[in-house]
């Protein structure tokens, strides 16, 4: 396991994440400005202007500060969402690879109907009816990503519903839920990481798209990548390419690095899935 | 069906084909019924479907004349009613039937998704046999890194940057726009080209390390090596065994790709002013105009629940080792 | 065999490219597609601006202001009540249909249908009637006087009787109007093209075709005027006009607009809200610099004002205008007698790319309140979500960034629909958009509205500035200027009205 995490493309991808979980964690000691302070004496000022490494933004904001403290919404919206992923997916899983049947085909159709639509689409229109907020955001986001976490658990348990130890178990009157628990969620636990790892890489992605089209309810006075995208967009071809530029390296930056983490090690945790 | 007789295929695929179709028609009927209560999802209905400049004497109006006063169960059965017969509502602002609007925008959508997957498949595919074949030097490096790449970049980021870039340094594609094509109705070549890309680099990055994947398990298995000791030349190695088998998960991928493709095109559209379902449906939804926005939901489903079928027996035409069960 | 493909592969993708530049066709770009096809039934401005090509008005809207008459040669008023209008002879619809008094009479029967509403009715609602005299000679019965009659006019398509009644839908697909240009076809979200009407009754229009485009990015705009894709593209934001001046292709032109941008104090129900003192008001328009936003977050573009009116419209008064001062040490002091010397929360609503820089505004007038001890914070919302909220005075926020466009250029549309409170009876219902409660004011404003008399209705709408600068009911900001961007060919200036007549346009 510690060979394969050692070679190149892991190392790069631990390092990147690192790189931004730290900026996001440190953001207030390591950033040069207030990320919220804005100076309308210079507004748009391109890289290299004097104490703005990487310019200001539209309202004379620094951008290299707002880099760093947008990198805590970010993981944070993603990580929120992978939470609370995970905790009902990982649930509907179990019910549905240990009960089987009716509940077993209607959460598995359910969850095909979910993946068959533009996920986009999905998140859009229930954002539309509910109203933009950063918690429906959240929420949205969060909940609809369930069905990876439940199909991973679900084929564990079908699995291992067929082994021996189980049935054997089973005969000694050990109760069905401890069964469960005690077997199951430990060798799920390598592909669901997995999963979370890719989904958190997705959600931060879509959290920025959100932003940009103006629908994540994220407030305007917390600095978001998103929203920086979005801020920079009117300029991005004329006055102003480094306002939406930046967030948008910072965001891929990111991206791959827990894409390249998350190959490592799906190598390591869930060779089937290779 | 493990009973039917190996001899009558016809059977167990007309058996399959059946089951599928039942599943398309869950698929839809549950989008429509998820549709439906999103209406509910804000509250009050009537809220959504009508313009906020609408009075309380108007709304009370509407509510009587729509059955927005009967209960739930009711008003489901009358929206599934309308919905078969083909009327989704009325967009609320431009006063024309939503339905049609989104029917009117799907072909410019339909072209955008299938360019880029054609790009997708048709790069990602040689990419991915380049980067097997030359497994270990710079080369398979260098493609892995720009598969890692497109998977990483944000869809709208990259169609922005691809813009900048083609289309006003070096100015060898259009900006924005449709374009007139050779076909009336047919985008200009030159004006799909960066939305294609742009919205097929994510599934193209995919499509590469799965091709490169399976391309790597087929070179190692039996029945190459056999090939090998046999004496064939390399290409034919490559083209006829290889490809072949591996296109397979290629062929189930890009059923899932499809919702992919048009997410993507649902947000790079309005940046490059295409005018598909995706710009419809984001105009819509800033706009508060509801019934469009139900109406493109069900669209889609109903368009990937049948592509998403048409791949599956495609699927199984290619493996003849598929079960239908 | 191979190199005829690529030629062929070539060709097509040049022959996509070609169809932009022709030099008897103008290219508009706005950010939004055209929704409705009917001009009366709808209240969009860049949908108005197409249509205003394909429809014309009884009254037309000249650049400095002024009302000339249009379809209609003459207006007056025989009574206070009744208001006598001479129709222009050997007008036609494009189809051939002639315009007649009758055609006039069906129009106004038309909005003022109590069965089926349509968007603009709700102007029209002080009309009771209309009599046809002759064919060239009608009546208009109002159940108030209506001063700005007139001048409401400019804001009123004519559509042709029979094509509407007769035709089912079809004025809804391929609409048919008297105006300069002729409706030839509407690609959705891609273009909307028009072409010149040889026999429009004020002569033909220079330019021969016209194509609108909706391009919604912003910065896609600005790239298209800049090599030549576009002649002219609205709400060019500050930070490219240098671009745009340098790239050679284009140049930018503005014009002072008619729209004022200020922020709405929402005080209703809220009797012991700060907001509801106006010494509070008061001291939060000193705290705003509104000359370093214009400024910088405008780039120069816009004229601080002290009120909703400016100097297009009627009723204007320079000295009750004048921006309020920036001085934030009194505006402390201020706060400080009302009773928050260490200042207060509020919220603040804003749109987002509904009005120049519209959320940069909002977010330099929190930074700027901040200074005062104000803490705001800013939600910003979609337009559409937003102006309901507005509407239905179900206002969430403490405070609403807002722009007021007066089409009417009267004071009636910017000060009536603006503040009347409701405490004198007899006015319509207006969607007020001020809590003030104010007798004075609501009579001056009841009144102004049913003289005839100008100068009265000028010391009425005096009165009214004079309570409004003691009340302060906004924060009031600046006077917009809206921003061009314009190729070099096209000879034209920009109108305060927002307005794009193609008949005003012309190639150098």
């Amino acid at each position: 396991m510690r060979r394969i995490l050692r070679t190149p493309s892991a190392m790069v991808g631990i390092s990147l994440m690192a790189l931004f979980v730290l900026m996001a964690i440190f953001a207030p000691l390591i950033s040069p400005h207030n990320p919220t302070q804005q100076d309308l004496q210079a507004i748009t000022k391109p890289p290299g202007t004097e104490s703005h490494l990487l310019g200001t933004d539209r309202l004379g904001r620094d951008m290299l500060s707002r880099i760093f403290h947008g990198a805590r919404l970010s993981l944070v919206v993603a990580l929120a969402g992978v939470l609370i992923g995970a905790l009902v997916g990982i649930p509907l899983g179990l019910l549905s690879g240990y009960l089987g049947g009716r509940v077993d085909d209607f959460l598995m159709r359910l969850g095909d109907i979910q993946l068959s639509l533009p996920f986009i689409l999905l998140v859009i229109a229930i954002i539309a009816a509910l109203g933009p907020s950063l918690t429906n955001t959240i929420l949205v986001l969060g909940i609809t990503s369930w069905v990876l976490y439940a199909r991973v658990v679900r084929g564990e348990v079908l699995s291992l519903k067929e082994r021996e130890f189980v049935q054997a178990a089973h005969a000694l009157g050990a109760s069905g839920r401890r069964i469960m628990l005690k077997h199951l969620l430990p060798n799920a636990a390598g592909p669901l990481i997995v999963v979370a790892t890719l989904e958190l890489a997705r959600l931060i992605v879509t959290e920025a798209a959100l932003s940009f089209l103006g629908l994540s309810g994220v407030p305007p006075e917390i600095p978001s990548w998103g929203q920086m995208l979005a801020d920079g967009r009117e300029v991005l071809f004329f006055g102003g390419w480094w306002v939406a530029t930046f967030p948008g390296v910072a965001i891929s930056l990111l991206v791959l690095g827990i894409n390249l983490f998350g190959d490592a090690l799906a190598e390591v945790l869930d060779p089937r899935s290779r | 069906m493990s009973l039917l007789s190996p001899h009558l295929p016809t059977l167990q695929m007309l058996t399959y084909l059946v089951r599928r179709l039942l599943l398309v028609l869950v698929v839809v009927w549950g989008t429509a019924t998820l549709a439906f209560f999103l209406l509910f999802l804000s509250g009050d209905p009537v809220n959504l479907l009508l313009p906020l400049d609408a009075t309380p004497e108007v709304r009370e109006q509407f509510r009587k004349a729509n059955g927005f006063d009967r209960p739930v169960w009711q008003q489901y059965l009358s929206y599934m009613g309308r919905a078969l017969q083909g009327d989704l509502g009325i967009s609320l602002r431009n006063q024309t039937p939503a339905l049609g609007l989104v029917l009117e925008r799907m072909p410019a959508s339909m072209v955008l998704a299938g360019a880029a997957l054609l790009f997708a498949v048709i790069f990602g595919v040689l990419a991915g046999v380049i980067a097997a074949v030359r497994k270990g030097t710079t080369l398979e490096f260098v493609v892995l890194f720009f598969a890692l790449l497109g998977q990483s970049l944000p869809v709208f980021w990259l169609a922005l940057m691809l813009i900048l870039v083609f289309g006003l340094e070096l100015r060898w594609l259009p900006i924005s726009g449709y374009g007139a094509g050779p076909i009336p109705g047919l985008p200009a070549l030159a004006n799909l080209v960066l939305p294609a890309i742009a919205v097929g680099t994510f599934s193209m990055a995919a499509i590469t390390r799965l091709t490169r994947g399976g391309v790597l398990r087929e070179l190692r298995s039996d029945h190459v090596r056999t090939a090998r000791a046999k004496g064939l030349s390399e290409r034919v190695i490559i083209y006829k065994h290889a490809l072949r088998n591996a296109a397979i998960p290629v062929v189930t991928v890009i059923g899932l790709q499809l919702g992919n493709l048009l997410s993507g095109a649902v947000i790079t559209e309005t940046i490059f002013a295409w005018p598909g379902v995706g710009r419809l449906v984001l105009t819509a939804v800033t706009q508060q105009d509801f019934p469009v926005v139900q109406a493109a939901v069900i669209v889609f489903a109903v368009l990937l629940a049948v592509i998403n079928l048409v791949v599956d027996l495609l699927y199984g035409v290619l493996d003849p080792r598929v079960r239908y069960a | 065999m191979k190199r005829s493909w690529i030629g062929f592969l070539a060709s097509l993708a040049l022959f996509g490219v070609a169809w932009a530049q022709r030099s008897d066709t103008i290219v508009i770009a706005q950010g939004v597609d055209v929704t409705v096809l009917d001009p009366n039934n709808q209240l969009e401005t860049p949908t108005a601006n197409v249509l205003a090509n394909i429809f014309d008005t009884l009254y037309m809207r000249m650049p400095d202001g002024t009302a000339r008459p249009w379809l209609a040669t003459s207006v007056r008023a025989i009574n206070p009540t009744t208001w006598e209008m001479t129709i222009r002879q050997g007008v036609k619809f494009h189809n051939g249909e002639d315009l007649t008094a009758e055609t006039v009479k069906w129009n106004f029967d038309r909005v003022i249908d109590p069965q089926r509403p349509l968007r603009i009715s709700n102007s029209w609602a002080n009309l009771a009637s209309v009599q046809v005299v002759n064919p060239t000679t009608l009546r208009f019965i109002t159940k108030n006087p209506f001063p700005v009659f007139v001048t409401r006019l400019t804001g009123f398509y004519i559509l042709p009787q029979k094509y509407v009644t007769e035709g089912g839908n079809r004025y809804l697909q391929e609409p048919v109007g008297t105006g300069p240009y002729k409706f030839v076809r509407w690609v959705r979200d891609q273009q909307f093209e028009l072409e010149a009407n040889p026999n429009y009754w004020a002569g033909a229009p220079k330019i021969r075709r016209a194509i609108f485009r909706p391009i919604p990015e912003a910065s896609s705009r600005v790239a298209e005027l800049v090599s030549g894709g576009v002649d002219i593209i609205t709400n060019l934001v500050p930070e490219a006009v240098n671009a745009v001046r340098a790239s050679g292709a284009a140049e930018v032109r503005s014009v002072p607009s008619i729209r004022n941008i200020f922020i709405m104090l929402n005080t209703s129900g809220k009797a012991d809200s700060p907001l509801a003192n106006p010494k509070v008001r008061l001291a939060l328009n000193y705290a705003v610099d509104k000359r370093t936003i214009v400024k910088n977050v405008l780039g120069g573009f816009g004229q601080p004002i002290g009120c909703s009116l400016n100097s297009y419209i009627f009723g204007y008064d320079a000295r009750s205008c004048q921006p309020y001062e920036y001085n934030p040490a009194r505006a402390k002091q201020l706060l400080a007698e009302a009773g928050y010397p260490n200042g207060f929360t509020m919220t603040l609503g804003s749109p987002n790319g509904r009005y120049l820089n519209d959320r940069q505004v909002a977010e330099a007038v929190v930074g700027q309140l901040a200074q005062v001890g104000v803490r705001a914070e800013l939600r910003v919302q979609e337009w559409s979500t937003y102006v309901g909220q507005i509407l239905e005075r179900r206002i969430p926020t403490d405070a609403v960034l807002l722009g007021w466009g007066n089409n009417e250029f009267d004071a009636d549309n910017s000060l009536y629909s603006l503040f009347y409170g409701g405490t004198v009876r007899g006015g319509p219902r207006q969607v007020a958009f001020s809590y003030i409660r104010s007798v004075p004011l609501d009579n001056a404003l009841l009144q102004a509205q049913r003289t005839t008399d100008p100068e009265q209705r000028k010391k009425l709408y005096l009165d009214a500035l004079r309570v409004l600068r003691a009340e302060s009911p906004w924060i009031f900001l600046h006077q917009q200027e809206d921003i061009y961007g314009v190729a070099k060919r096209v000879d034209w200036k920009p109108r305060p009205d927002e307005r794009l007549f193609v008949a005003e346009m012309a190639f150098k």
